[in-house]
């Protein structure tokens, strides 16, 4: 068993604390040299180790990051984006339904444009996407096809007077209602789905043993050079120091970007894609409206029911409104289903050329559009706040070879001032 | 209490650790949306006897602006306009001009016949277009007095309304696409899909042919089964001749085939009870067809297609 030199110098500024340490430190039952070679040793690999296994976990994490931003929020995105612009060709549609397929150019170019729009967004949920996404985007965009092609044989019949074109439209609303918002819908749950997988993926286990493991490392060093400290009477070993700084700062670069891309992701998951969603199903619930509103006028004096689902639909659009906060949107709300009343009135009142005139042209039509451009700024302003979010959660990635360079200069530096005290005992 | 840094870089990490308990929700995959599937009709159960259905009310005279006080006419003609149901895709009969919007067509005529007699003008009347399931229940909640929709009179239907006197006489056929080498129905084999409106008589004739006979396919308006053929989703479409010709002179790849295997006799169908209206429109039918007018009607819409005048249906009344 090791004992301590019979002569101690006398305990200088750290004298008190120097002793206890000592008195500790002389425990360990091995001579001072062998005992400083097995801590350079132990401590170096633990450092090493230490460096390698956090590069591991930020490496796994920043993965994750990127499977978020892509098949995660990507998806998502696409999705609802998709779900919006079939909502809206849907309206466009319909107006096909009052003006016998001789709709304006401008209401021709909002329809092609939605269509566009939709297709463009399958294909970068596409792009995007998982190997099993293939088939929930395959079938949108085949149906994305029967849809189209079933608005332009209703326009073609209508303008030829065929009142089978009336039907093709609502085999495409119905199309559209029964397989592909809901098929849009599940694609899109299933972004959000992934996003907050993988904000549980970065805070869970393997990121807690990568942050363990530098913690271990840091402690090992701590120990390590309370023990010199105590066998040589001497409190600080300047490179010994300089390695215990350099793993804490490796301990907080991983606590802090572990911590920062949980919180970014979780906050998009759960805040960000949330806000996203409401403002598209409100959007989608706008156009869903316009086409309540034509379908009414369509109905041709039988509409009372479709009014009455109106006014119910438009209640329900503006009390979420109010939750989300969406005041200048509410207030274009109104406007629109104040006009609405206008053709309502009309309908009720038997002139329905009237109130088809209000709808195509009046301020109906020209409520809606003010109504759908606001929600489309809230949509933009939504995406833009997810965007953000998900940079953020990127930006607080860090690159692994940082955990390795301070990992390797921790263990060499702790390495060579522990040997540098072993050098003196023979 | 004092805490070294390797205190510190434990409780970092606990807290890490404790941080990866509190795990967002993450929902299990889900699933797909569900497809929708064409019912079939169920078969009908078989008609109530009500004698001769085609058997109206008699006139007691002409068909004037003056009406009784109190009557059911005294009330249309206080609300200002006669409300008539109508469709709004059988083109010919009843479908809306979609370059006018207006209606238009021989069952739009008839009705504002009825209106012309009423207020002296014919375009007092508010056309309230219904699909075929609801001729029945817009009648029977006072949606309309009257409906005037290529109505087919049976007994079935005499239970919970009236109708007036037959003012058209049509039959049941099919429409298939030109290329097909079927012109009945026994033709068509038990394997084929045969599309009618739902809540229609043709639905019922379909079922009551002996088996094996095709499947029937009900829908909601006459217009979804021309699509359905036009995209060969049934082979057939089966209803009324007056129907179909509306539909055949919508595609010209289409032809209507066989004899009629069925009589429809239609009618203007009237609330129930409301005798003094059944007796007051019978007399506006009974001057349509005394004077010309019916057929100058049908030379109007529908000469080119069912070919010549034959002439008004004779109507039968039961008192």
């Amino acid at each position: 068993m090791a004992s301590p030199p019979s002569a101690l110098p006398s305990p200088g500024l750290g004298g008190a604390r120097l002793e206890a340490i000592e008195r500790w430190a002389w425990r360990i039952p091995l001579p001072t040299r062998r005992l400083l070679l097995l801590l350079a040793v132990a401590v170096g690999a633990a450092l090493v180790l230490s460096g390698v296994v956090g590069a591991a976990v930020l490496s796994r994490n920043s993965d994750a990051v990127h499977r978020a931003r892509t098949s995660g929020v990507g998806v998502a995105q696409s999705a609802t984006e998709f779900r919006t612009q079939l909502a809206v060709a849907d309206a466009q549609a319909a107006v096909t339904l009052l003006s016998g397929g001789l709709e304006e150019p401008a209401d021709r170019a909002a329809y092609d444009k939605a269509v566009l729009d939709a297709s463009t967004a399958l294909t970068a949920a596409a792009t995007l996407g998982r190997p099993e996404d293939t088939d929930d985007i395959l079938q949108l965009s085949e149906q994305l096809v029967r849809f189209n092609g079933s608005v332009e044989t209703s326009r073609a019949n209508s303008r030829q007077g065929y009142p089978v074109g009336s039907a093709y439209l609502s085999q495409a609303r119905e199309l559209a209602r029964t397989e592909m918002v809901p098929r849009a819908d599940r694609l899109r749950r299933e972004g959000e789905r992934r996003v907050a997988q993988a904000a549980n993926d970065i805070s869970g286990p393997v990121s807690a043993v990568g942050v363990a493991a530098v913690a271990v490392a840091t402690v090992l060093l701590l120990a390590a050079a309370t023990i010199v400290a105590g066998r040589t009477r001497r409190l600080v070993h300047p490179a010994i120091a300089v390695a215990a700084v350099a793993i804490l700062v490796a301990l907080a670069v991983i606590l802090t970007s572990v911590g920062d891309q949980t919180n970014e992701l979780r906050s998009a998951a759960t805040d960000e894609l949330e806000t996203f969603a409401a403002a598209n199903d409100a959007s989608s619930a706008l156009s869903n409206l316009r086409v309540t509103e034509i379908n009414a006028v369509a109905a041709r004096g039988s509409g009372d029911a479709l009014f009455a689902q109106f006014r119910v639909d438009a209640d329900a659009l503006r009390s979420r409104l109010l939750g989300q906060g969406s005041v200048s949107l509410v207030a274009q709300l109104d406007s629109y289903t104040s006009a609405v009343r206008a053709v309502e009135d009309a309908d009720t009142a038997g002139d329905n050329q009237a109130a088809a005139a209000l709808t195509l042209t009046g301020d109906s039509g020209n409520t809606f559009d003010d109504a759908r451009r606001a929600a489309a700024g809230e949509v933009a302003g939504a995406q833009e706040a997810l965007t953000s979010r998900v940079d953020a959660a990127d930006d607080a990635s860090r690159d692994p070879v940082l955990l390795i360079v301070f990992g390797v200069v921790a263990a060499a530096l702790a390495a060579a001032g522990i040997l540098a005290r072993a050098r003196r005992y023979r | 209490m004092r805490r070294s840094p390797a205190t510190a870089a434990i409780a970092l990490a606990c807290g890490l650790a404790l941080a990866a308990c509190s795990q967002v929700d993450v929902p299990e995959r889900l699933s797909g949306p569900v497809s929708s599937t064409t019912t079939t009709a169920a078969p009908a159960p078989p008609p109530p006897d009500c004698g001769d259905p085609v058997a109206s009310l008699r006139p007691t005279g002409a068909a004037t602006a003056n009406v009784p006080a109190g009557s059911y006419m005294a009330e249309i003609k206080e609300r200002g306009r006669l409300r008539v149901g109508v469709d709004v895709s059988t083109l010919l009969f009843s479908s809306v001009d979609p370059f006018t919007g207006e209606f238009e067509g021989f069952d739009i005529d008839i009705a504002r016949e009825v209106a012309g007699a009423l207020f002296g003008d014919p375009s007092r009347v508010e056309l309230v277009a219904i699909p075929y399931s609801e001729r029945l229940n817009v009648l029977i909640d006072g949606t309309v007095d009257l409906v005037s929709d290529t109505f087919t009179i049976n007994c079935r239907r005499r239970e919970q309304i009236a109708f007036s006197s037959q003012y058209f006489s049509s039959g049941q056929r099919l429409l298939v696409k030109s290329d097909s080498t079927a012109t009945t129905v026994e033709e068509l084999g038990p394997d084929a899909r045969v599309c009618a409106a739902r809540g229609s008589t043709s639905i019922d004739n379909l079922n009551a042919l002996p088996e094996p006979h095709p499947e029937a396919v009900p829908v909601d308006t006459q217009t979804d089964c021309l699509v359905l053929l036009q995209q060969g989703l049934v082979d057939a479409i089966s209803t009324d001749d007056t129907i179909l010709a509306g539909m055949a002179a919508q595609d010209p790849n289409l032809s209507i085939v066989g004899p009629a295997f069925s009589a429809e006799p239609y009618g203007l169908g009237l609330p129930k009870d409301q005798t003094e209206w059944v007796r007051y429109v019978n007399a506006v039918l009974e001057q349509v067809r005394s004077s010309g007018r019916w057929s100058a009607l049908y030379e109007r819409w529908l000469a080119d297609v069912l070919g010549p005048d034959p002439g008004p249906p004779q109507a039968v009344y039961s008192d």
